[in-house]
């Protein structure tokens, strides 16, 4: 990575393409879904890690600094963002992403929880989406948000509890549609 | 870090009746154990001659095109030139480029450099560019002038706009491609006759001669063929292949005819 | 020491991360703050299930989009530094990249050969397309940075070896378009343009060609950029074409023949 500070560009490539799919994946599940903007979003990290190769000081691992960098762009891009509250029923309006998945019932869920997503709030989906990503750890994501691995942990627990709460909620309804008998309000999955 | 080498400079004052002409020279000592070196220089106007020759050190002359006229005042006063050009050099090791400071000013440089060196030059405007006995890999762009390299060893890749270009070559570096552009302009180079290349040649107005046996190479179309698109050939280069073919020289003027010539081995 | 709220367990123990006995530990305090069993399940299970949520797909636009601005951003590097010899100059030898590069090529061939060799059934039709793709991937690699470097042979090399490929992916076309754009050698951009033309039915790569007529100031490429537009009858680069008639340094036969051009498009 110091070949980075060293200022040589033609480095940024090789770090682009091992990077661009984490990133992108990061902007996709955090804006649910939103292709043109997580585009957009991949050309402003590595844009400013270009700029910004100085602010990687060689501590900690470079993992971490894209993704800051990664964090604080989608934390200008929230502020840029109106707010729009989506009032929305409980029920789905269908699917907005398509999955490969053979099992239909897996598919379904996949859609309610990626329905609930969105309801939650964007510090919470954000917090659920670090905690999944290859390679980060919690203590650098702590870092990263200013605050403690523990408090990190605790988060990541109540924005997983509160997308839980939702999800069962959307599969209930989904039951109700279908018809399906005897599903236990406390199982999440078969 | 950029160190400066630059260990002497004189002014060179030449009094010559009845004008007063200056010129500046900068000698730039150089240390032989460097490897791939390469000379750059960018003259904002005017030209840039450059021989090599068997010495260490790399010579810079550089001298106004147009004198100042003076009148000499009744009184003996002269005009002193208040501001005068300036030649410096900056080197990180095996790169070293020379600059001037002369806003508006046409100069021509004269420069002796050891023989084996790479160059990078450009000329912008009022100026041809003259190139002998170097072996290396040679960069000349130029606007409004010529492009002239003789007895080069090594590879090039010249262009220019208003003006010709003409290379001779006693020695090829293999496996090397070499372009040559000209807007208005012939261009005429001589190769050696055992040299392994495709020539791809392209001339708006003008004609294509060669004394080379070429080998017709196929042209491709270029668009392949796309659903609702049509097939367009755009690619109408001449191309030719040279003794066993090898890397492509390609050639092209808008304005001017080509002319490939096989070098005569002189006994 | 302050006693850890159990809560911070928690997420260790969702992944599976802690020894029974600090999993039962952890379980029973959790109990004591009402979250129970069943509800650690339906956790683990969301938990589990967010992993298969899609990361989604990038579309070829993005990598074109960034090889352009990492060309870009090179070229303005090195116009700022103009007057400064940067160490980069002197690290970025042209040869020694060349030669890494292939050598790594040369490694993963050798590494293929020998897996080969030692007897293993490697040669199923997939793992051929495996290894063919990964040998394009580094010549894309090795060509995407030949065209990084200084001496602008190099960056000759680089377009020439372009036409070896069938078909150019998003960073090349991006890194060709940089190089049509802001290459300070105009034989480079010249080469550039012309392997472009190649690729001319992508019609990110005709956006590419249009928007280029106004970063031209070499009369052998405006000619090009003319003749080309007419052969693809891009009407969209009637508007461009019309900007650059504006200016008056311009050589005679580029205004003819774009004067030309206009006319057919329009």
């Amino acid at each position: 990575m110091s070949h980075v500070i060293d200022g040589e560009i033609d480095k940024i490539s090789i770090l682009y393409e091992k990077y661009k799919r984490p990133i992108y994946s990061y902007f996709f599940k955090t804006t649910c879904g939103d292709r043109e903007t997580s585009e957009d979003l991949v050309h402003t990290v590595f844009y400013r890690a270009i700029r910004y190769k100085h602010s990687f000081t060689g501590q900690g691992s470079f993992t971490k600094w894209i993704f800051s960098i990664a964090h604080n762009v989608g934390l200008d891009h929230n502020r840029k963002k109106r707010n729009y509250y989506n009032y929305e029923s409980e029920v789905r309006s269908g699917h907005s992403i398509m999955y490969d998945e053979n099992d239909y019932e897996k598919k379904e869920q996949l859609a309610s929880l990626e329905f609930a997503m969105k309801k939650l709030e964007d510090e919470e989906r954000e917090i659920i989406v670090l905690g999944k990503i290859e390679g980060l750890r919690y203590k650098e994501i702590a870092d990263m948000l200013g605050t403690t691995e523990g408090n990190v942990k605790v988060r990541i627990f109540r924005a997983i509890r509160k997308l839980k709460d939702i999800f069962i909620k959307i599969e209930n309804v989904r039951y109700e549609k279908e018809g399906s008998k005897g599903k236990d309000n406390r199982s999440a999955s078969r | 870090m950029i160190k400066k080498l630059i260990i002497s400079k004189f002014l060179l004052l030449m009094i010559a009746i009845p004008v007063l002409c200056q010129g500046e020279q900068l000698i730039i000592n150089l240390s032989p154990s460097l490897k791939n070196r390469i000379f750059i220089f960018e003259n904002q106007k005017g030209s840039i001659r450059v021989i090599g020759y068997d010495g260490e050190d790399i010579v810079v002359n550089a001298t106004p095109r147009f004198r100042e006229t003076e009148k000499s005042g009744s009184d003996g006063m002269r005009r002193i030139e208040q501001n005068p050009f300036n030649i410096y050099a900056e080197t990180d090791g095996s790169t070293i480029g020379l600059y001037s400071r002369a806003i508006g000013k046409t100069l021509d440089f004269d420069i002796k450099i050891p023989r084996n060196f790479s160059l990078k030059l450009k000329s912008l405007d009022n100026g041809n560019i003259q190139i002998t006995n170097i072996n290396g890999e040679i960069e000349v762009e130029n606007a409004n002038g010529d492009i002239s390299l003789e007895n080069i060893s090594g590879s090039s890749v010249l262009s220019t706009v208003y003006g010709k270009i003409s290379a001779v070559f006693r020695e090829v570096k293999p496996d090397s491609p070499m372009m040559f552009t000209s807007f208005e302009g012939n261009i005429t180079l001589e190769f050696p006759p055992a040299i392994n290349a495709i020539l791809k040649m392209k001339s708006g107005t003008g004609e294509i001669h060669t004394d080379f046996d070429l080998v017709p190479v196929m042209r491709q179309p270029v668009v392949k063929n796309v659903e609702n698109t049509k097939i367009y050939t755009l690619e109408d280069w001449v191309a030719g292949k040279i003794n066993a073919g090898g890397p492509e020289i390609i050639i092209k003027s808008y304005n001017g005819n080509i002319t490939i010539r096989k070098k005569q081995v002189i006994k | 020491m302050k006693k850890k709220d159990p809560k911070e367990k928690i997420i260790d123990l969702l992944q599976g991360n802690l020894t029974p006995e600090e999993a039962r530990e952890v379980i029973s305090g959790l109990e004591k703050d009402g979250i129970d069993a069943g509800e650690l399940e339906s956790l683990r299970r969301i938990s589990h299930l967010i992993e298969s949520v899609n990361p989604g797909e990038p579309s070829s636009d993005m990598d074109r989009r960034f090889y352009e601005m990492l060309a870009n951003e090179e070229n303005e590097a090195l116009a700022a530094e103009k007057s400064l010899i940067g160490k980069r100059w002197f690290q970025a030898s042209s040869f020694n990249v060349g030669v890494r590069i292939a050598a790594g090529i040369a490694l993963f061939l050798l590494g293929w050969f020998t897996a080969s060799w030692s007897g293993q059934k490697s040669n199923t039709d997939r793992e051929m397309a495996d290894v063919s793709n990964k040998l394009t991937d580094l010549k894309q690699t090795l060509v995407l940075t030949m065209m990084q470097q200084n001496s602008s042979l190099e960056r000759i090399k680089a377009v020439n070896m372009l036409n070896e490929f069938d078909s150019a992916d998003e960073r090349i076309i991006g890194s060709l378009l940089g190089a049509l754009n802001h290459d300070e050698n105009d034989n480079v951009r010249l080469l550039s343009l012309e392997a472009l033309i190649r690729y001319s039915s992508n019609p990110a790569v005709r956006e590419g060609l249009v928007t280029s007529i106004a970063n031209q100031s070499s009369p052998m490429i405006q000619l090009r950029l003319a003749e080309v537009m007419v052969a693809l009858n891009e009407r969209k680069a009637a508007p461009e074409f019309q900007k650059v008639l504006m200016n008056s340094g311009l050589n005679y036969s580029v205004r003819n023949k774009i004067k030309e051009a206009v006319t057919v498009l329009l």
